[in-house]
């Protein structure tokens, strides 16, 4: 009987020994068989060399500029992490969260994820991003904002992911339309462009130097904050109100496509004390968009819009909106919905 | 005989004396308002800013009533600033200065009590939960809310205080406790909610500010501060009593619960209006009741009107500072406040040799 009980006892570890080892092999074969990955080099939007293995295939992604380029050249499949930002295309909802914005995101669920690569806006912690590739995993920290590293950040991403004609497609598209405004504008002399006041959240406004004042003065605009050193003041409203800028433009963010968010922020600055007087409100030049216009691939929506609004009749053909329904339809291949800039 | 006709001497000369440092004060705000109509950004600077007010005051005289802008910038956008800077830096002060009176505890303001984070996180609550995701938004539903929620705070501080007695310890201990549970949940809500609102929420709540100063807003304010200061000062020598303790005050017919109940409610409703049009501004309910006493005694007779008055211009010189140091920048006032009051607070501190409590 003990005999039994001894002999099945050395079967049984026998089987679990054979069963762990075979397990083992199992998962640890293929990738020391699987197919040699090459490595690409990206320099980043801090300088940083950054090594990655080609191709990736799992993108965790805290930026929702660099999240619609990833999209637009078929790396949607890929994202298996997103920041809360990250809302376009709206399938990529489906993506799990890892935090609010890369400046809060959590390291636990991201590494969970096993990434092969994280993408981030500027916002990220440098200890975050130490943490991240001390876990072994690349991060390329890249700003949606800025127009030349969008189209940088588009090249770049045709090498990870793959999809070089694509990205090539889109800068030219991209890079036609910035050619229509340059082409319109450029010959334009001082006073035939309109003072602009520029808003975004709390009341800050943009000083030369930051990318949202080279966007004024690209459509065709003079920025009232230009003097400014500091990237983004708070202006005074007795400033504003006797500068008497004939565009008062304002950006805002988290809306999510309705009307009404876009007619509050409209109010809000109608009704500001002092400013029946100005002449943007007067002549009814206040104009709203979606910050999510403003940056990566549709930033060009944004540039249009701007363009428009600045000097209506030089660009009388141009329909922001009709150009951002045909942007969405051909590059993310879905029907756009909602509103983004108003009116 | 004589000895009582020199201490009514003495005390009449006391009260001389206090009368015009009161009075004083008074032409330092006077001062201080004619200083800041007359600087800003925009260039309208002391003869415009006077023709323009001249000319609404006296319609009939002929004056020329200057351009257009410069009265929109006089008009609409400093003296609605200067008047809310005014109407809060008195309201704060006089709440604090009352709280600190009645509840004989010179770290009392109605921010230690709770109520300023308890109107934060109303404001918090409606920005981020608010109807349509908007930064920008109809801004009376947060006014609202950070209300309804300082007066919510008030009303739990009260409640607790009084299942233990309103002794002032439980009514400060209630107050931390009750500051403490709403800061949490303020930070909760930043922490949860959207980017956007999460910004909006800290920056300009707990910095405060009066760059959005209406007329329309002044409008709903003044009425409160108006009543309530008067009714404030009304309990004057109620508080001056209790400071020579519960017993005392009761002996000499003051009941010092009832005086705490109504000072208390009176410095909340002042405070909760003020913030929810101009954020948390904290410091001038600490530090103005505490330069009025270095400077005028602790009568609260006297001391009110003096913390009054010198709330009103240290909040107005510290907001005209904020935003005329680096035109056409705006600072926040919170900054401005402490940098102008500290110093200003340790050198009454070191030139006064009286005690100012005790």
């Amino acid at each position: 009987m003990k005999k039994t009980t001894a002999v099945v006892s050395v079967i049984i570890i026998v089987l679990v020994i054979v069963a762990l080892a075979y397990t083992t092999y199992r998962f640890y074969v293929p990738s020391e068989t699987g197919p040699q990955k090459e490595t690409v080099t990206i320099v980043d939007a801090t300088g940083v060399n950054v090594e990655v293995k080609v191709p990736v295939e799992r993108i965790v992604c805290l930026s929702n500029g660099l999240t619609e380029i990833i999209c637009v050249l078929g790396g949607e499949d890929r994202i298996v992490g997103r920041d809360s930002t990250s809302r376009f295309p709206p399938s990529i909802l489906e993506e799990p969260v890892v935090g609010k914005s890369s400046r809060n995101a959590d390291l636990e669920l991201m590494l969970e994820l096993e990434p092969d690569l994280v993408f981030s806006d500027l916002m990220m912690p440098s200890e975050l991003r130490e943490k991240i590739e001390n876990a072994g995993v690349p991060v390329i920290v890249e700003n949606a904002n800025d127009p030349e590293r969008v189209k940088i950040f588009i090249q770049n991403m045709g090498l990870v992911i793959g999809g070089e004609e694509k990205a090539g497609e889109i800068i030219d598209y991209i890079e036609s339309y910035e050619n229509v405004v340059r082409e319109r504008v450029g010959s334009l002399t001082l006073n035939e462009k309109p003072l602009v006041y520029f808003e975004w959240g709390v009341g800050w406004s943009c000083g030369a130097g930051t990318v949202l004042h080279e966007n004024i003065v690209d459509a065709g605009g003079i920025n009232i904050a230009t003097e400014e050193t500091i990237p983004y003041p708070i202006l005074s409203p007795e400033y504003v109100v006797e500068n008497n800028p004939d565009i008062i433009l304002v950006s805002i963010s988290g809306a999510t496509g309705e009307l009404v968010a876009f007619q509050n922020a409209k109010d809000e600055i109608l009704s500001r004390s002092g400013f029946s007087e100005v002449k943007a409100v007067k002549e009814g030049r206040v104009y709203i968009y979606d910050s999510q216009v403003g940056l990566g691939v549709r930033y060009i929506v944004g540039l249009l819009y701007k363009a428009k609004c600045f000097h209506p009749s030089l660009f009388e053909d141009i329909d922001p909106t009709a150009i951002h329904e045909q942007l969405v339809q051909e590059f993310f291949g879905i029907e756009l919905e909602g509103v983004f800039m108003y009116p | 005989m004589s000895t009582t006709s020199g201490v009514e001497r003495l005390y009449t000369k006391g009260r001389a004396r206090k009368i015009l440092v009161i009075l004083s004060a008074f032409i330092a705000l006077l001062t201080t308002v004619v200083v800041s109509v007359s600087l800003g950004s925009a260039s309208p600077g002391f003869m415009e800013a006077t023709q323009v007010i001249l000319s609404r005051i006296f319609p009939f005289a002929g004056i020329d009533p200057g351009s257009k802008i410069a009265q929109t910038i006089i008009l609409d956008l400093r003296l609605p600033r200067i008047v809310l800077a005014i109407i809060a830096g008195a309201g704060l002060a006089a709440s604090g200065a009352a709280m600190q009176g009645v509840l004989r505890n010179p770290l009392v303001s109605p921010y230690i009590l709770g109520i300023s984070s308890a109107a934060g996180f109303g404001a918090a609550l409606a920005i981020a939960l608010g109807i349509g995701v908007v930064v920008q938004y109809e801004g009376y539903i947060v006014v609202a809310n950070a209300f309804i929620f300082s007066m919510l705070a008030m009303l739990m501080v009260y409640g607790i205080a009084r299942l233990r007695g309103i002794a002032p310890e439980s009514v400060i201990l209630a107050g931390v406790a009750v500051g403490y549970l709403f800061s949490a949940m303020l930070s909760l809500v930043q922490y949860i909610a959207p980017e956007w609102a999460a910004v909006h929420a800290v920056v300009f709540w707990l910095l405060g500010g009066l760059s959005t100063a209406k007329w329309e807003n002044i409008l709903i304010v003044l009425p409160l501060v108006l009543v309530a200061i008067p009714l404030l000062m009304r309990h004057s020598w109620d508080m001056n009593v209790m400071s020579s303790g519960e017993e005392v005050a009761m002996s000499l017919g003051v009941n010092p619960r009832r005086v705490v109940v109504i000072c208390m409610v009176l410095g909340s409703l002042v405070t909760a209006s003020i913030i929810s049009f101009t954020g948390v501004i904290g410091f001038i309910g600490l530090i103005s009741p505490h330069l009025a006493r270095m400077i005028i005694g602790s009568d609260h007779r006297f001391l009110l009107p003096c913390c009054t008055v010198i709330g009103a211009c240290l909040l107005l010189a510290s907001d005209t500072v904020a935003r005329t140091v680096m035109p056409p920048v705006e600072f926040p006032v919170g900054i401005i406040t402490s940098l102008l009051g500290v110093p200003f607070f340790i050198y009454i501190l070191l030139s006064r040799r009286r005690q100012s409590w005790g």
